[in-house]
C-alpha cells in the first residue's frame, strides 16, 4: 500500500459511550501520525467543554462535558483539531529524554533468556537496544507509563505467559514491539532487561510525567 | 480551635479516601479514581451536610472500626452493616449484602488535592491518604469546626446479588446480551471480571482510550467491565459501554453475583 507522510486521509468519528467520541485516522501507525494525534489532543485539552483528550495508536478519543457542548459540536471540534494537527510540524520533537539504565543481573532478570533465545549474547542484545531511535507512541496502562517505539525488530519479544505480581519501579522492559519503563511498582507481564533510577512519574512535579506522547527517548548505559 | 480527627483501629480489607474524579491527566496515563458507588458516596455526603465530592471513606467488606478524637457528625450509606457508634468509637460489622459502605463526616476528611483531586490513586500511589489504603493507627484530620455533639445518619441498604444493567452496544456478540454473567473473585476497583460461557470474537485491537463502563472482551472470551480505577488506554476489543447511571451496581455485586446486560440505544440515554 502506498503511504506518504503527508497523506493522512479521511478520518472516521464514532460515539463511544455517553460523552466521548473516537476519531479513527484509518492510517498505518507511524510516529508522524502519533505526534499529530498528540498535537490534536493537546489542542483539544485546553478547549472549553473538554474533559480529556487521549491519543491511542492511530486514534484519538475526546471526552467532553455534555452539559457544556453537545455531541455535534464535539464532533466538529474533534475533526477540526485533527485537521489542524495534520498541518502542524512533525519534524522536531526536541532533544531526547535520556534514561540511564543498568542492564541484566537483578536489574534485568529476563535479559539473558531473551538474548540466548536469539542466539546472541547479552552484550550484543544491549548494544542493539542502545542503538534504537526511540519515541513515545502512546501513554497508558499506568500513570507515566509510555509505550516507546523504535525497538530493533530482532529484539521484539512476546509478553511473558505468567505476568509477575511485582515489577519494581524503574524496570526497563520489552513487550511486543515496544519498550517501556515501569514508573511505579506494579504487576507486569513485560520482559525486564534493566532498571533506571530516573523518576518517570512524580505527582508533585510539574509536569508529573517525564515522558509524553511524541517525546524522543535515548537509553544510555549506566 | 480544636481539630477533629479519626484514628483507624481496624481498617478492614480495603478502606480508601474517595472524592471527585481526577480529570485532565488521562493523556499521561492518570485515570479517574473516586467512589465506585457514586450514588451511595453522594448520599453519605448529603446526609453529613457536605458538598458533593467532599472526601469520605469507601470501606470494602465492612469489619471496620475507628475512633473519633472529638465528637463527630457522621453519615453512612451504601452496603448495610451492623453499626455501633457511641459518639466516639465507630464499629462496622461485615455487610449483610453488598460490598462497599461510605463513611462521610461533616466537614470532610482533610486531605490535599493532588493533580486536581483528593481521590486516592492506588496504582499511582498518590492522592487520598498518602496514596494508599488506610492502616491501623492512621490519624485522618477532619476539616471544619468540631460539632457540639455527635450525630449519625444512615442510609444503608440491602443490595441484590443479581443485577440487570443497561449498556450501549458496540457490535457485541449477540450472546453477550442473552447470557447470565457471574462476577469473579479476581474483580477489583479497576474492573469487574465476569465469568460465563466464553464469547467468540475477543482479542487485541490497536490501543485506544478506555474509561469506567467500557466492556472489554479479551481473547479468552470472558468480558471485563472497567470501573473507577480503570487504566486510561486498553488494547482489547470494546464491545459495549455500561450506562454511567447503572455502573454503581458493580460496586456492590459480590463475587458470584449475577449480571445481565440490556441493550440500550444511545439516543435513549441522552
Amino acid at each position: 500500500m502506498a503511504f506518504s507522510m503527508g497523506d493522512f486521509g479521511a478520518p472516521n468519528i464514532v460515539r463511544f459511550g455517553e460523552a466521548a467520541l473516537v476519531l479513527e485516522t484509518g492510517q498505518v501507525p507511524s510516529i508522524a501520525i502519533q505526534r499529530a494525534l498528540g498535537r490534536a489532543a493537546a489542542a483539544l485539552q485546553t478547549a472549553n467543554g473538554t474533559i480529556d483528550a487521549v491519543a491511542g495508536i492511530g486514534n484519538l478519543t475526546l471526552f467532553y462535558d455534555p452539559v457544556r457542548i453537545d455531541a455535534e459540536s464535539a464532533r466538529a471540534r474533534l475533526a477540526g483539531a485533527w485537521q489542524g494537527a495534520q498541518r502542524g510540524e512533525t519534524a522536531s520533537a526536541g532533544a531526547p529524554v535520556e534514561i540511564p539504565v543498568r542492564f541484566g543481573g537483578e536489574d534485568g532478570p529476563d535479559l539473558e533468556a531473551l538474548a540466548s533465545a536469539r542466539g546472541i549474547d547479552a552484550e550484543t542484545f544491549v548494544t542493539r537496544y542502545l542503538a534504537g531511535d526511540y519515541a513515545v507512541y502512546v501513554m497508558g496502562f499506568a500513570p507515566g507509563f509510555a509505550y516507546i517505539g523504535g525497538l530493533d525488530s530482532s529484539l521484539h519479544a512476546a509478553r511473558r505467559t505468567e505476568p509477575r505480581a511485582r515489577v519494581p519501579a524503574g524496570s526497563v522492559a520489552i513487550g511486543g514491539a515496544f519498550t517501556a519503563v515501569y514508573p511505579l511498582e506494579s504487576p507486569g507481564g513485560w520482559n525486564i532487561i534493566g532498571r533506571t533510577e530516573r523518576a518517570l512519574f512524580d505527582p508533585q512535579r510539574m509536569p508529573a510525567s517525564l515522558l509524553e506522547l511524541g517525546a524522543r527517548v535515548r537509553f544510555v548505559r549506566l | 480551635m480544636r481539630r477533629a480527627s479519626l484514628e483507624i483501629v481496624r481498617p478492614g480489607l480495603q478502606t480508601i479516601v474517595v472524592a471527585g474524579p481526577r480529570t485532565g491527566y488521562r493523556s499521561i496515563g492518570v485515570g479517574l479514581s473516586g467512589a465506585l458507588d457514586a450514588r451511595a458516596f453522594a448520599l453519605a455526603n448529603a446526609l453529613a451536610g457536605n458538598a458533593p465530592n467532599t472526601p469520605a471513606l469507601e470501606i470494602a467488606h465492612g469489619s471496620f472500626s475507628a475512633r473519633f478524637i472529638c465528637p463527630a457528625h457522621i453519615a453512612l450509606a451504601g452496603a448495610d452493616c451492623e453499626v455501633r457508634f457511641d459518639g466516639v468509637t465507630l464499629a462496622l460489622g461485615p455487610p449483610r449484602s453488598g460490598i462497599r459502605t461510605y463513611l462521610a463526616v461533616r466537614g470532610g476528611f482533610d486531605v490535599p488535592f493532588v493533580m486536581g483531586s483528593q481521590s486516592t490513586d492506588l496504582r499511582g500511589a498518590f492522592g487520598g491518604w498518602r496514596g494508599r489504603a488506610l492502616r491501623a493507627g492512621d490519624l485522618l484530620p477532619v476539616a471544619g469546626p468540631v460539632p457540639q455533639e455527635a450525630a449519625n445518619e444512615r442510609a444503608m441498604r440491602a443490595y441484590p446479588t443479581e443485577a440487570v444493567v443497561r449498556a450501549i452496544d458496540r457490535a457485541a456478540p449477540p450472546e453477550f446480551w442473552t447470557r447470565v454473567w457471574r462476577v469473579s473473585h479476581a474483580s477489583n476497583r479497576m474492573g469487574s471480571r465476569l465469568q460465563g460461557d466464553p464469547l467468540a470474537g475477543g482479542g487485541g485491537v490497536d490501543s485506544h482510550a478506555v474509561f469506567p463502563g467500557v466492556v472489554q472482551l479479551p481473547a479468552g472470551g470472558e468480558p471485563i467491565v472497567l470501573l473507577a480505577d480503570a487504566q486510561t488506554t486498553g488494547g482489547y476489543r470494546a464491545i459495549a459501554t455500561v450506562l454511567s447511571a447503572d455502573l454503581d451496581a458493580f460496586a456492590q455485586l459480590p463475587a458470584g453475583g449475577a449480571v445481565r446486560f440490556e441493550k440500550w440505544c444511545l439516543d435513549d440515554a441522552d
